[in-house]
């Protein structure tokens, strides 16, 4: 028994319901599919979206001004018919025709299930090759590779759950962007059973360049922002640790002037049609510790 | 065995702890054209809802093709709707692809697999409703009328032991609201039982059949002269 639930924003969801709804049908599990449009304004694909809740096993909700992702998914949570979450993404596309059961079988094993993202082997067109790179070379990842830091592997667009460990995890109904890894945080502190399977969605929705950049930034901001007000320690990640040892060691008023005079040669990189992530990790790590000044 | 596909016994409506209507005794039987009227408010919604398992049934007894409403379940509900044909004011037809392409979406999100199979039913409900020749249209490059034309032959895609149409003449103009009406008139002389939620007494007149009535708290079957 499971509650399929997608948080949408502009995004036509259409194929991918369609494809959990044969799944869903196929394998006999007792499943229903919540839609939550969190006030697209793309009105197009949130009408088709919305003649979605046709499907009998299909609700569909809707809501005028945009709460964000975190929030979004809390309503998602609480409508559920059933305790086992399925959240996905509207941009992910699951792979294996066992999707759903691969899940289901295993979810007396774990209160959070994982089955890894992939990203298409064909490469896309340049304005989306940054988003690409990152999630080929960073995001898909063996389950052993995952299971090595096993919370802060896990990637929420695509995660099964069961319903408390959830609504807990996810109690920061903020807005911002990059709130995973406080999620991921919660559910370590919770001691939530995190289990790794091989099963991968595809992850279809790839941010141009700019925006990417732009995302990674705000979300950077969050990161910040959690630090400071001690929702997670100063080490969590990895780019948080690199930071906290260039400020001891007072390399980072350095690092900072220093990167400045590359900066506009390193984004010039990032939308090229090699971006290189060794840059990308500099250029995050410089726009951080710019951050953490600040705030300082 | 009795004839009935939906019966009712001193059942309540309740929108969440509201009561909406009570003391509901009605039965419609298999082959019957049915409507339902009322105001605005009155309570044709929820009862609607209740129907097809959106609002529980808190009180009295209700049976609706073979599913007992009072002890209903929510993984229940695909099946229960699966007998049911429902056609909506809005049509929610995808406007992303074509009216045949609609039609197979739901053929195989209620279990249809070979395509020569789904074709073929796909090419009977059009013919049906005489959408024979617009398989290749979208939605959108469809008028109003043939929008619910084609929703009404959606609705008859797993041959539904009752159609429930909430309001199907509701965005159309009297002209073709006329048109729909006959080819939903059509359908139930081939045989399929109808409830239809309106509010379009011009339509009831021309097309005269049994008549319930949501008024004050209640539901009770009117003759025609007194609506």
């Amino acid at each position: 028994m499971v509650s399929i639930l997608i948080p949408v924003f502009n995004y036509n969801v259409v194929d991918l319901v369609e494809l959990l709804n044969s799944m869903g049908i196929e394998s006999d599990i007792p499943f229903e599919i919540i839609i939550a449009d969190d006030a697209s304004t793309d009105l197009a694909s949130a009408k088709i979206n919305s003649d979605l809740d046709y499907l009998t096993n299909v609700t569909y909700y809707d809501w005028k001004e945009n709460k964000g992702r975190a929030a979004t998914r809390d309503f998602l949570a609480r409508k559920a018919t059933f305790d086992t979450l399925l959240f996905l993404d509207a941009d992910v596309m699951p792979q294996a025709k066992e999707f759903l059961s691969k899940f289901i079988d295993r979810i007396n094993d774990a209160d959070v299930i994982f089955g890894g993202v992939a990203y298409s082997i064909e490469k896309p067109k340049k304005n989306n090759l940054l988003r690409w790179t990152y999630g080929k070379n960073r995001e898909t990842r063996t389950v052993t590779q995952r299971c090595s830091t096993p919370y802060l592997s896990v990637i929420s667009g695509a995660i099964c759950i069961k319903k408390e460990v959830f609504i807990k995890a996810n109690s920061y109904l903020d807005s911002g962007y990059g709130l995973d890894v406080l999620f991921v945080y919660n559910l370590q502190q919770a001691k939530a059973k995190v289990l790794h399977i091989d099963n991968p969605v595809l992850h279809l929705g790839l941010e141009n360049s700019e925006i990417y950049i732009n995302k990674t930034k705000s979300g950077l901001k969050t990161l910040a922002r959690l630090q400071h007000t001690k929702k997670i320690p100063l080490n969590y990640r990895p780019i948080q640790k690199v930071a906290l040892k260039l400020q001891k060691l007072n390399l980072a008023s350095g690092f900072i002037s220093l990167f400045s005079k590359v900066e506009d040669r390193t984004i010039k990189n990032l939308l090229s049609s090699k971006p290189s992530l060794k840059l990308f990790d500099a250029y995050r790590l410089y726009y951080f510790l710019k951050i953490l000044q600040a705030d300082a | 065995m009795s004839d009935a596909v939906l019966e009712l016994k001193n059942a309540a409506i309740f929108q969440r702890e509201n009561l909406i209507l009570s003391d509901v005794n009605i039965k419609i039987n298999k082959g019957e054209f049915v409507y339902l009227i009322g105001k605005t408010g009155s309570g044709k919604s929820s009862f609607m809802k209740t129907l097809y398992g959106d609002l529980p049934l808190q009180q009295g007894e209700g049976h609706i093709v073979d599913f007992d409403l009072q002890t209903l379940k929510q993984k229940q509900i695909p099946f229960l709707r699966r007998k049911l044909g429902v056609v909506f004011q809005d049509f929610k037809l995808l406007n992303d692809r074509t009216v045949t392409e609609n039609l197979r979406f739901v053929l195989k999100a209620t279990g249809w697999k070979d395509k020569q199979e789904m074709d073929t039913r796909i090419e009977k409900v059009l013919d049906k409703v005489d959408m024979k020749t617009k398989g290749f249209k979208y939605p959108y490059q469809l008028s109003g009328g043939e929008q619910q034309r084609v929703a009404i032959a959606r609705a008859l895609l797993n041959d539904p032991e009752l159609i429930l149409a909430d309001e199907p003449t509701g965005n159309l103009d009297p002209q073709t609201s006329v048109e729909v009406m006959g080819v939903l008139q059509e359908i139930n002389k081939n045989g399929n039982t109808i409830l239809m939620a309106t509010h379009d007494y011009a339509l009831i007149l021309k097309y005269p059949s049994k008549t319930l009535k949501c008024d004050g708290n209640k539901v009770f079957e009117v003759v025609q002269k007194t609506i």
